[in-house]
Order: structure tokens, then sequence, then C-alpha cells
């Protein structure tokens, strides 16, 4: 099993995406640290690397983004390059093929996630510097909840993409459908929302803002419990994993 | 008898309301070069891709080296070694990542073996620049390497020479037929064109319609019944001679088909010129495979299938 993650990392690693989701990350931090540096001046307050890291998560729907590419693209870019043909009939098992690839779209939105916040942290050194306050302990924990929360949504998205890979069989078409469905899911939870429909708690995106259950936050649904939110979560978790195990296990390879 | 590396037994295919396959069951032995000659559409792709595990049959089973494809996939698989029509890789991997990448899903196999294997295809100078700068005939040979890494009993090649020029399907036949006879592989060879099964295959099994329609040996072919065409004039008198003289003759387009051994033929031609004949050419005469096949498939053609 180790050495199918292997290769799936080693595949993964040589594709350009991976090289463009780096680069994006750099500059777009680059830019963000460059703009708040600019307001903070005209501001004439003072900020620390604390204070920029807890800027930076308003760019985490990049990272969701590159997480739904890489998760829609990793089965189906093996049926675009008829790879599959070549990788389904050594002596594995398909299920183990198909953990591997979920396993490491975990660990790779996870990655990104790593590689993100690191870059926000040098970014911050560099421009803002250390001087911290009083306050910067309980914004870097507040932070860090939040990053954490947005990470488990991250793997979701990751979830459903390659639920989109291995159904479509085509990676246009699974990132298409991937980010449709995912990013029109999360307008409904504001619709819902707004109209207080109390079955807008069971819809997933209601469910993965952890963030909503600090003290002084109201839930986005009167009801709403952290366990409850787990529950949907897992359910929803479920769904994803053996839908898209059926589809990658149980048809027919014809490219 | 020994053990067939592949035993297939009454299989069924159906994908949707059309029957593809319809009971087919075949055995192959160790070291047997087998074509598996059909039309286009006949099945043969479809049988390829249930041994190989990619399509799931609806009835019949496949055994190989003794495993039930069902319920030993693994085991069953790791005797196998396969090209899928166009050998395909990862264009953003070196040849040698590649390689690495299946050979990281079998059983133990050192590096060394990889080495071995490229160098054996030809390709230890270009093994670690990227598959996407390779040439078709490169990825070819790529492709018979990922498929003997692991040292498969039984090889399976779906129209590998597609799209090869001729110097690279003589290329590609040397390289089988070596394997074959070094290591005792088995091959199993799809195929639309007889030429190639000709040269290389001991056995051919033809298919058509997902049916099996004949079973040809090629081993002996034309020396249990070897025969010559004569162009020879005047036919008449020439034909009456013959069968005069207890040969096996008879008119065939315009020429006399007789039964005669290879090395008898100079004292017929000396005889026939003797009587004052004019002998315009002798040719060997051998019931091709293109004869079997036709002789096979033709009965159905009038339901428009492609031949050949």
């Amino acid at each position: 099993m180790s050495k199918l993650i292997w290769n799936e990392h080693m595949k993964l690693f040589n594709r350009k995406v991976t090289l463009v989701s780096l680069i994006l990350m750099a500059v777009f931090q680059f830019f963000m640290a460059l703009i708040i540096k600019r307001i903070v001046i005209s501001a004439g307050t003072d900020e620390n690397f604390i204070g920029y890291l807890s800027y930076t998560p308003s760019l985490n729907i990049l990272l969701q983004a590159l997480t739904i590419v890489i998760a829609a693209t990793i089965v189906s870019m093996e049926f675009d390059k008829k790879t599959i043909k070549f990788l389904l009939i050594r002596p594995v098992k398909r299920q183990k093929v198909f953990w591997s690839k979920l396993i490491t779209v975990v660990m790779v939105s996870f990655y990104l996630y790593l590689a993100y916040y690191i870059l926000a942290l040098l970014f911050g050194l560099v421009f803002f510097g250390t001087s911290v306050t009083a306050e910067s302990k309980t914004l870097l924990v507040n932070t860090l909840a939040l990053i954490g929360s947005n990470w488990l949504e991250a793997v979701m998205m990751g979830l459903f993409g390659l639920l989109c890979s291995s159904l479509f069989r085509n990676s246009a078409v699974a990132v298409v459908v991937s980010f449709v469905v995912l990013y029109g899911a999360s307008t409904l939870v504001q619709l819902m929302k707004l109209f207080e429909n109390k079955w807008g708690s069971f819809l997933l995106f209601a469910n993965t803002d952890f963030t909503q259950y600090r003290s002084g936050e109201t839930a986005l649904f009167s009801g709403m419990t952290p366990l409850f939110s787990i529950g949907i979560l897992i359910i929803h978790a479920i769904f994803f994993i053996v839908v898209g195990w059926w589809c990658f296990c149980k048809r027919d390879v014809r490219v | 008898m020994a053990e067939p590396i592949l035993h297939i037994e009454g299989l069924d295919k159906k994908i949707g309301s059309k029957q593809i396959l319809k009971q087919i069951s075949m055995d192959v032995m160790e070291g047997e070069i087998i074509g598996l000659l059909g039309p286009n559409g006949s099945g043969k792709t479809t049988l390829i891709r249930i041994i190989v595990g990619l399509l799931k049959q609806n009835s019949g089973s496949v055994t190989i080296s003794g495993f039930q494809h069902d319920t030993e996939f693994e085991k069953a698989m790791e005797a196998v070694g396969a090209i899928v029509e166009n050998p395909e890789f990862y264009p953003y991997l070196t040849g040698w990542e590649n390689l690495k990448h299946f050979a990281n899903m079998h059983k133990k196999i050192a590096d060394e073996r990889l080495d071995e294997v490229v160098e054996r295809v030809g390709l230890t100078s270009a093994i670690h620049d990227k598959v996407k700068t390779y040439s078709l005939g490169m990825r070819q040979r790529l492709g018979i390497a990922q498929a003997i890494l692991h040292r498969p009993k039984l090889l399976i090649l779906d129209e590998p020479t597609n799209g090869l020029d001729p110097a690279g399907m003589k290329d590609f036949r040397d390289h089988i037929k070596e394997l074959a006879e070094m290591e005792g592989t088995a091959v199993l060879f799809a195929t639309h064109l007889l030429r190639e099964v000709e040269d290389l295959c001991d056995r051919v099994i033809i298919i058509q319609k997902g049916e099996i329609k004949a079973e040809v040996s090629l081993q002996g072919t034309g020396q249990t019944t070897e025969k010559a065409i004569i162009e020879v004039q005047p036919q008449e008198k020439a034909l009456n001679w013959l069968t005069g003289n207890q040969y096996q003759a008879e008119c065939q387009a315009g020429a006399i088909v007789v039964e005669v051994a290879k090395e008898n033929i100079p004292e017929l031609n000396r005889s026939l010129v003797g009587q004052d004949l004019n002998v315009f050419s002798i040719t060997p005469y051998t019931q091709s495979l293109e004869d079997e096949f036709i002789k096979a498939t033709t009965a159905h053609q009038e339901e428009g299938e492609e031949l050949v």
C-alpha cells in the first residue's frame, strides 16, 4: 500500500499542476503581503506576523480549488492518458488503487495548506516583524482553528472531487462538475440561511465551518451542535467514498 | 498433459443488449505463441480485456497459471504481462520512472532487473528522458519492457504493432520470438493482420462475431500436402499427361495445381518439357492461412463484416 501511495505522489509531483500551485501561492502571498503592508502604513498602525497570518485564510479558496482540481483529476487523468489500462492489469486489487488515490488526495490537501501557511509565516516575518502584542496569542489560536476547520472543508471537497473523477472518467468534466456542484452547494447554504429554512442545517457546507461553535458566535441554523456537524460530515464522507469506490472498482474499463 | 497457463471456459460477455462474446473456451500452453485473429469488431479486444481483468465477464471463467481470476485476482495477474492496444505511459515521467511505477505494483522487482529489461529492449540511452519525447517505436519498446518486468508466464498483446512502420514491426516480432524461446513465455497475440500471425504464431484461433470459428496449427502447414502451381501451355494436353502419370492434378484459374513434393519438382519439370509442353512457371502452392481465414469467415460476409 505504501508503494502505491508513493507512486501516486511521484505522479502528482511531476505534474505541472503542482508547480503551478506553488507558484500561484507564492505570487498571491507576495501581493497580499504588499497590499496589507500599504494599508497598515497608510493607516499609521503597526502589525506583526501573527496579525498577517490572521488575514491569510481569506485566500483559502485558492487552496480548496487546487485540492478539487487534484482530486478531480487523480483518477480521470489515468483515463484521459489511457494509463488506467496499464495500472489495473497489475497484481493489485482495484480497491487498493482507489484507497491509495484517496489517501493521496487527503495528504496532498494537507501539503497544500502546510506549504501555504509556511509561506504566510515567512512573508509575515519578512514584511511585518515579530513585535507581538498581548492579543497575539488568542489571535494565533483563533487563526489556527479557522485554518484547521477550513482544511476539513477542503478534504470534503477533495472526496467529492474524487467521486466525480471516478464517475466521469474525464478530467475536464470532473473538474467542472466538482466546481459547479461544490460552489453551488455552498451558495445554497447561504440561501437557506436567508430564508431560515431549518433543513439547511443538513447541508454539507453548513457544517464544515467549526468556528461557528466558538463562544460568542451563533451557529448558522438553530439547533446545530458540533456533534451534529461531525455526524453530517461523516455521513457525507462515507457517501462520497462509497460511490467513488463503486464507480472505480465495479465498472468495466473501456478506454 | 501439462496444465495450461491460460484456461478459458464458457466465456460470455454482453455489453448493453449486444452479445459480444459467446461461449469462448480456449487453452494456452507454456511457450506457445497463439494468434488471435479476427476482423475488427469481432470481440478480440473484449476477450483480451476480460483476460487482463479490465472487463468483467457475464459468465464463464478465466484461470491463469492455476488461479481463478474472480477469486484470486492478485495471484493470477502476477503471471500476466500485457500491452492492451497502444502502450500508454505518463508523458511527464521519464521512461525509468514509468517502469519503476509499474514495478512498484509487483512483488519486489530489483532495480537491476529494470536495467536488464531496459537493455534488452534497447532503450538504455533514452530511459531517463521524459516519455513525451519518445517516438512511437520507443514507446512500443517501453511497452514490452513494462510487460516483461516481472517475468510473466503469459504475455498478452493486443494489436501491438498498430502504427508501427515495417522495420518497427519486424523488430517487435523478433523481440517476441526471442522471449518465447528464451524464457518459455506463452504469448497470446491478438491482431487483424494475417501476415503477422503467419510469421509469428504456432497456432491461430480465428474469432468472428464473438465466436471461435476455427483453430489452425501453423507448424506443418504446407508440408503434409505439398502442391505446385504450374502455368503451362497447352493446358489440356498437360492435364491429360499428368493424370495419365498418376499425378493428382486439377485446373484452377488458368493454371494447373499438382500434388508434388518439392524435391520432385525438377523431375516433373523435365518430364513436362520432354512432352513438348511450354512451361511458363512453377510455384509452390501452400494452403495459406489466408484461405483458412477466408473459409472460416466467409459464411458471415454477407452481413457486411469488414474483412482484414
